[in-house]
């Protein structure tokens, strides 16, 4: 052999350093933290084997509650993507008294505990509550309805979609408006045409985060639903239920459809989103 | 177009950012705004475009009844305004009808930004981002009403005819990330170009820009206002791009404006010391005036002058390159010692301290040939000016020092002469 060959090559060295040791810990802490738990409710539900995964899977009750959970969360994540948008653009583009107090409002139901929010909910929207007494009377029914599940749902997710929109549209430069404008735009074509796209990526991050939060959302939920099965029953609920009556592989089974069916449409939601991405 | 700018104030808080601004610009006409920052330059330029409302004054547009289109592809004109006066000649001279009798000038102090037509060009381009370079261009066209909206076959035809006029033919796929400054530039001026504007509106057009492609677009910005001509008014703090690409230089100061005039008349006679002090570093030099007579502070000999200058303390204004080396003999000259020497290229610069006043001046001589004495640090020089202008000293010291008030300015006392 000669000596070149046994000579090792080198290690090309890395403009950013520390990847080896960011990339490793980074690794460790996705698999302590939410890889081995997960793989736990994998692992669990495999114990009833295909067939009886897919018996507890399409059994009425667990697609009801499933439909329900997904149905709600989406409802909820577009009427948060609509008017966190407006509630968005009013905090950028305009000053009124109290603007910073209700700045912080906006912020509470990520800091409010879940029961707090659900029976201060109920409070309003059930029958005989302020709210609900007045819906009553033109015959709606909120609270101990799907309706209800909306509601909370959309309570606790406006947070995610105004405070992802906010810092965007704060950077999207007045030249570009102004441009429009030297350019004969009139002001909703601007709008239409030049700053909603730019803020379409950080709406869809928007709705996918309040979207999760709903589908996962359990606290506030349960106490303005109901939970009337097949009715007004969220899957995090009927888990609990099952876990109560001692039925962990049936709880485990639906928790994993949960998990796949979130992250498909995670999922679907990043790639059409750095779908958009490439094209700003 | 013609535009009347009347008046003009503007007010942002407690910050009087226009005080009264009176110009006229002739149509086909290549103006800058020259100043240094918070001088009102790029205030004026978004107040004739209609993105500043205005705390008082007039704007007025010459004209715009009668205008046409310029581009032959959207001429709808051609047919709606059959040859109402057999007005065909070039585009320039389509705006130059002032004194005719159906000229008319339009208030447009009032109207919206859509209204006027101008084209306005960015200092960051302000590009689209999510469009591509066709749709940028396009832009302007396609948020048109619809009866006056070009078909999508003319809107694309003449979006490619205004990129070989910027010269990016080929890049219409392309996103403003894709591009590189020079490029985006061209892009945001043939969006600008596309609505045939009145007025073209320059904000720092070159600022964010490296030098070489400066100089390269600054060359064709020239040529391309020749084959257009589209009235051009463009903001520059950079006096160079001023006096080579502007046909006439407004020197904006605080507000106000110091001077008006072509580039020479500005460069050649500038009417105050700001702008003397603005184009350029001007040496100051202490003298008094005598008996219609100039001794500068340390000389023993007075120089001629034109004869009008007010008696008493005055500040001469010269610039290095208006210096000359004078032998022992001149008595009218001020005695120095060489403290620097820099060779830039073609030039001797010279840092010269004073004998008489002990302050630093600085002198520009052709590049040192053998003929010409090697100056080395230490060497003894005598110097007088050859070209300056006076400013009374009282005058100048308070522009100076308060940042320079423009109702102290007393340009009937000024007086420039030539030795």
């Amino acid at each position: 052999m000669t000596p070149l060959a046994v000579t090792r090559p080198r290690r090309t060295r890395r403009t950013m350093p520390g990847l080896t040791p960011t990339l490793g810990f980074t690794l460790f802490y996705l698999g302590l933290i939410v890889l081995i738990p997960l793989a736990g409710v994998f692992f669990k539900a495999s114990g009833l084997g295909f067939a009886g995964l897919w018996k507890v899977i399409t059994s009425e009750r667990v697609l009801a509650a499933l439909s329900l959970s997904f149905g709600a969360a989406a409802i909820a994540a577009v009427l948060n993507a609509v008017f966190g948008s407006v509630v968005a653009w009013v905090f950028v583009r305009y000053e009124f008294p109290g603007k910073r107090l209700f700045d912080a409002f906006i912020d509470l139901p990520f800091a409010l505990p879940t029961a707090v929010a659900g029976i201060a909910l109920t409070a309003l929207y059930s029958e005989n509550g302020w709210i609900g007494s007045v819906l009553a009377h033109a015959g709606i029914k909120i609270a101990y309805t799907p309706l209800g599940i909306i509601v909370a749902m959309t309570f606790i997710g406006l947070p995610f979609v105004v405070r992802t929109v906010e810092p965007v549209l704060r950077e999207v430069e007045r030249d570009l408006e102004e441009a429009a404008a030297t350019l004969g735009a009139r002001r909703w074509q601007t709008v239409l045409r030049v700053i909603a796209p730019a803020v379409f990526p950080s709406l869809v991050t928007g709705f996918a985060l309040s979207f999760a939060r709903a589908v996962g959302e359990y606290g506030s939920v349960i106490f303005i639903a109901g939970n009337f099965p097949m009715v007004s029953e969220i899957a995090p609920l009927l888990i609990i239920i099952k876990l109560e009556e001692f039925d962990y592989k049936g709880a485990t089974a639906v928790a994993a459809t949960m998990l796949v069916l979130s992250f498909l449409l995670l999922l679907t939601i990043n790639l059409l989103q750095a779908w958009v991405r490439r094209r700003v | 177009m013609d535009i009347q700018i009347r008046g003009v104030q503007k007010h942002y808080g407690s910050f009087h950012a226009l005080r009264g601004i009176d110009l006229d610009i002739a149509s086909g006409e290549l103006l800058a705004l020259l100043g240094p920052s918070g001088s009102g330059k790029t205030t004026l330029l978004r107040a004739i475009a209609g993105l500043e409302p205005l705390d008082g004054g007039q704007v007025k547009f010459g004209d715009i009844e009668g205008e046409r289109s310029r581009f032959a592809s959207t001429a709808r004109s051609d047919r709606e305004r059959p040859a109402m006066d057999g007005r065909a000649g070039p585009a320039t001279e389509d705006y130059s009808r002032q004194g005719r009798p159906d000229y008319r000038w339009v208030d447009a102090t009032h109207l919206s930004v859509q209204e006027r037509k101008v084209g306005f060009v960015f200092q960051q381009y302000a590009l689209f981002k999510h469009m591509t370079v066709l749709d940028n261009i396009a832009f302007g066209l396609t948020v048109r009403p619809k009866k006056e909206r070009p078909d999508t076959a003319t809107i694309n035809k003449r979006v490619r005819e205004l990129l070989e006029l910027v010269q990016l033919g080929g890049l219409e796929k392309r996103y403003p990330a894709q591009l590189s400054g020079g490029q985006k530039q061209r892009v945001a001026l043939a969006r600008a170009l596309a609505i045939e504007p009145r007025v073209l509106l320059l904000d720092e057009p070159f600022g964010a820009l490296d030098a070489k492609v400066r100089k390269d677009l600054r060359r064709w910005l020239r040529s391309l206002h020749r084959e257009t001509g589209y009235t051009t008014i463009f903001v520059t703090h950079d006096q160079e791009e001023a006096l080579e690409l502007a046909d006439r230089v407004v020197v904006m100061n605080r507000g106000v404006i110091e001077q008006v005039g072509t580039t020479d008349e500005v460069w050649e006679v500038p009417s105050t010391p700001f702008v003397y002090d603005f184009l350029g570093t001007p040496n100051v030099l202490p003298a008094r005036v005598e008996r219609g007579a100039l001794l500068l502070n340390g000389a023993t000999a007075t120089l001629a002058t034109a004869g009008a200058e007010p008696e008493g303390p005055v500040n001469v204004y010269t610039r290095p390159n208006e210096l000359r080396v004078v032998g022992d003999d001149d008595a009218a000259a001020l005695a120095g010692k060489v403290i620097e020497t820099q060779r830039t290229g073609l030039l001797l610069r010279l840092g010269v301290k004073l004998l008489s006043s002990g302050d630093v001046i600085e002198i520009e001589l052709p590049h040192p040939d053998p003929a010409v004495q090697r100056w080395q640090i230490g060497d003894g020089i005598r110097v007088r000016p050859s070209r300056y202008s006076l400013f009374p000293r009282a005058v100048a010291t308070a522009a100076e020092e308060s940042g320079y008030d423009p109702t102290l300015t007393v340009t009937e006392h000024r007086a420039r002469s030539r030795v």
